[in-house]
């Protein structure tokens, strides 16, 4: 910890929580603007990313714990295929859009796309979770000053 | 019975995403978990006989969507490879106890499972690419499961490779959506066939040769072939054998075959290639096994001369169909090689499962390799197994065509059957003497579960000669050789059935 820049701490304390809502809003409104499951979690995983650059593994990692990000990774995958499995239930077609039919909602307005936003959720998180996860591993793998090498399996 | 078909694919994702997720006091019932959910792919796909059709995934219809696409060859792999699945799986239920973390393996198992039967039955040749890399990066990090050296380095060529290929057959499938303007295989072919002339070097034989090189290399066929000796030899047993019997048959062979067939057969005659490529890899796999001392690694190369007689028969068969006197001859290259296909994806996994029960329970026991002789026999085409039968109805097609460039890959093909036959006998006679007290010392200590999956391969073997019996033969294997030859005439075809 002694050799961080303090300037670095700060605003990244500071600007993390911002980043974050950013990629919420980039995924909420994936089907009406730029955007979606895919970018909005590699924002989201931005805010956790920022974390490791500028405080270190532990302070990522006591926000986002190794086995939580693996929780999450499969979960998010998982929430995708429920919905799609819900089409299956509810309206007899993988996959099929059953939340529009039920509820269209006004057009160009946030709840507009049935299992579409559920889905760029599950994305978005499936994606957070395994881009930070590669930029831990990336950062584990690192030989040099860094003094904080510990096993990740203990956190 | 139509929704089985996007659940085939979606229910192995979903069990291996809830074995991802088990809490860690949950992870002893991981086994019988993957052990239900591996019966429950199979008993699906059992249940899909016969049934043809086009399933529209979310309603979404067939320029627009994705859809999944089933036919009675399709059928046929299906019911093999979910068979060889659910063998590895009871098998590897016992023998993974010697490695860590079984549950990952199950995981990756479980996505390597739903990215072949994507495979099988994926409608547009975008998704099927997007399936092969589902299963291919799930098998880059099985054969490396063992994380020993030499696992690693195996794992991190076929990787590397992997990738090249997979790029190739992307460019493939890219130049393909910009000459035409879709992905839809059945969509394509029709256009395909409508060009009125095919000029000596379009771009359509660019797409052909970049789309297919891929698939070449899944399939581990000759130019592109050298991955294959080194993942099968370092991988665990059930790796080996999962990577040999399913993977490289259904994202290679099926792949390749439904590409050729589906896609470019309207306009490009590509059954003479496919056949090269074939009689290739017969020589180049039976050369290489002769100076091969290691077991694994030599049955390797044999498996690549057994895929070369599949891509043989089938190429011969659609270069046969367009000439008109020999209806005989197609038939015998064509079903001749889908009954190699379903000894292929029955004798290698037997093999390979077998020298994987000698190494247990002591993992680096690997001196004394548990032969299958049933496999090995099969393999090497000795006549009371159906090995025998496959390859020499495909011999006799290159006999019988009265060409004499099908003289040549019969004579080429005769004579790399005859050595693979002396050789492997006579290595495995020479193995047997020595070792034969080695052997009754092992079959005592190998469980029951690990027994169950080398019998029934075993008992396959021979009875899938029972394929050959009219009732069946009318029912299983004539559609399925109808539905992967190009549709023409309909007066060559027919009339030798």
């Amino acid at each position: 910890m002694k050799d961080r820049s303090l300037i670095a701490v700060i605003i990244s304390r500071w600007v993390s929580p911002f980043i974050f809502l950013y990629g919420v809003h980039l995924i909420a409104y994936g089907h009406l603007s730029p955007g979606g499951g895919f970018p909005g979690g590699v924002v989201l995983a931005c805010s956790f990313i920022l974390a490791l650059l500028a405080r270190g593994k532990l302070a990522a990692l006591k926000r986002m714990p190794y086995v939580f990000a693996k929780k999450l990774d499969a979960s998010g995958a998982f929430i995708f295929l429920l919905t799609a499995f819900a089409g299956l239930i509810f309206a007899r077609v993988f996959f099929l859009n059953f939340l529009n039919q039920i509820f269209p909602g006004q057009e160009l307005r946030l709840f507009s796309a049935g299992t579409v936003m559920i889905n760029n959720f599950a994305i978005g998180i499936k994606i957070c979770a395994s881009i930070f996860l590669v930029i831990l591993f990336i950062s584990a793998l690192r030989v040099g000053k860094d003094t904080e090498m510990k096993t990740m399996e203990e956190d | 019975m139509n929704n089985l078909i996007p659940i085939l694919v979606a229910f192995p994702l979903a069990a291996g995403f809830i074995l991802a997720l088990l809490p860690g006091k949950w992870l002893k019932s991981a086994d019988s978990i993957a052990l239900v959910a591996s019966s429950i792919v199979f008993l699906m796909a059992a249940a899909l006989y016969g049934y043809e059709g086009i399933y529209e995934i979310g309603g979404w219809s067939s320029p627009v969507g994705i859809n999944l696409h089933i036919d009675s060859f399709g059928w046929l792999m299906l019911i093999a490879v979910s068979f060889v699945g659910l063998s590895v799986m009871l098998f590897s239920i016992n023998y993974m106890k010697t490695y860590t973390s079984r549950n990952r393996y199950y995981v990756l198992f479980f996505m390597m499972t739903a990215g072949i039967n994507g495979t099988l039955l994926a409608g547009d040749i975008f998704n099927r690419f997007v399936y092969v890399e589902l299963a291919a990066i799930a098998s880059y990090v099985l054969v490396g499961f063992g994380c020993g050296a030499k696992e690693l380095t195996a794992a991190l060529k076929y990787a590397v490779l992997g990738a090249a290929a997979s790029a190739v057959s992307l460019f493939g499938i890219a130049f393909l959506y910009a000459l035409y303007g879709t992905v839809d295989m059945a969509l394509l072919g029709e256009v395909i066939s409508g060009l009125e002339t095919v000029y000596p070097f379009s771009p359509l034989h660019l797409a052909a040769g970049l789309a297919i090189t891929g698939f070449v290399f899944k399939a581990a066929a000759f130019p592109l072939h050298i991955w294959q000796p080194d993942a099968l030899s370092a991988a665990p047993a059930p790796v080996s054998a999962i990577v040999s019997g399913a993977l490289i048959s259904s994202t290679g062979i099926y792949a390749l075959l439904r590409t050729v067939n589906t896609v470019f057969s309207g306009a490009l005659r590509l059954g003479p290639a496919v056949a090269a490529i074939g009689l290739f890899s017969v020589a180049a796999g039976t050369l290489t096994a002769s100076g091969t001392k290691e077991y694994k690694r030599k049955i390797s190369y044999y498996s690549i001369s057994q895929v070369g007689y599949i891509l043989l028969g089938f190429g011969f068969a659609w270069h046969l169909i367009y000439s008109e006197s020999s209806a005989a001859a197609v038939f015998l290259a064509g079903s001749g090689a889908i009954f190699h296909l379903l000894n292929y994806a029955v004798f290698t996994p037997l093999i390979f499962l077998k020298s994987g029960a000698a190494e247990y329970p002591e993992k680096r026991d690997r001196d004394f390799p548990g032969v299958s002789y049933a496999g090995i026999l099969s393999l090497a085409g000795v006549p009371p197994f159906a090995g025998f039968i496959s390859k020499a109805m495909i011999i006799a097609a290159c006999f019988i065509s009265g060409t004499y460039s099908g003289f040549a890959a019969g004579v080429i093909a005769s004579a790399a059957a005859v050595y693979t036959l002396i050789s492997l006998t006579r290595s495995n006679i020479i193995n047997f003497r020595i070792k034969r007290k080695k052997a009754r010392n092992i079959s005592g200590r190998i469980p029951l579960l690990m027994k169950i999956p080398i019998w029934s391969l075993s008992a396959l073997c021979i009875l899938l000669w029972l394929l050959f019996i009219p009732v069946l033969r009318e029912r299983i294997i004539e559609p399925a050789r109808l539905s992967i030859m190009p549709q023409v005439r309909a007066g060559v075809e027919g009339s030798l059935r």
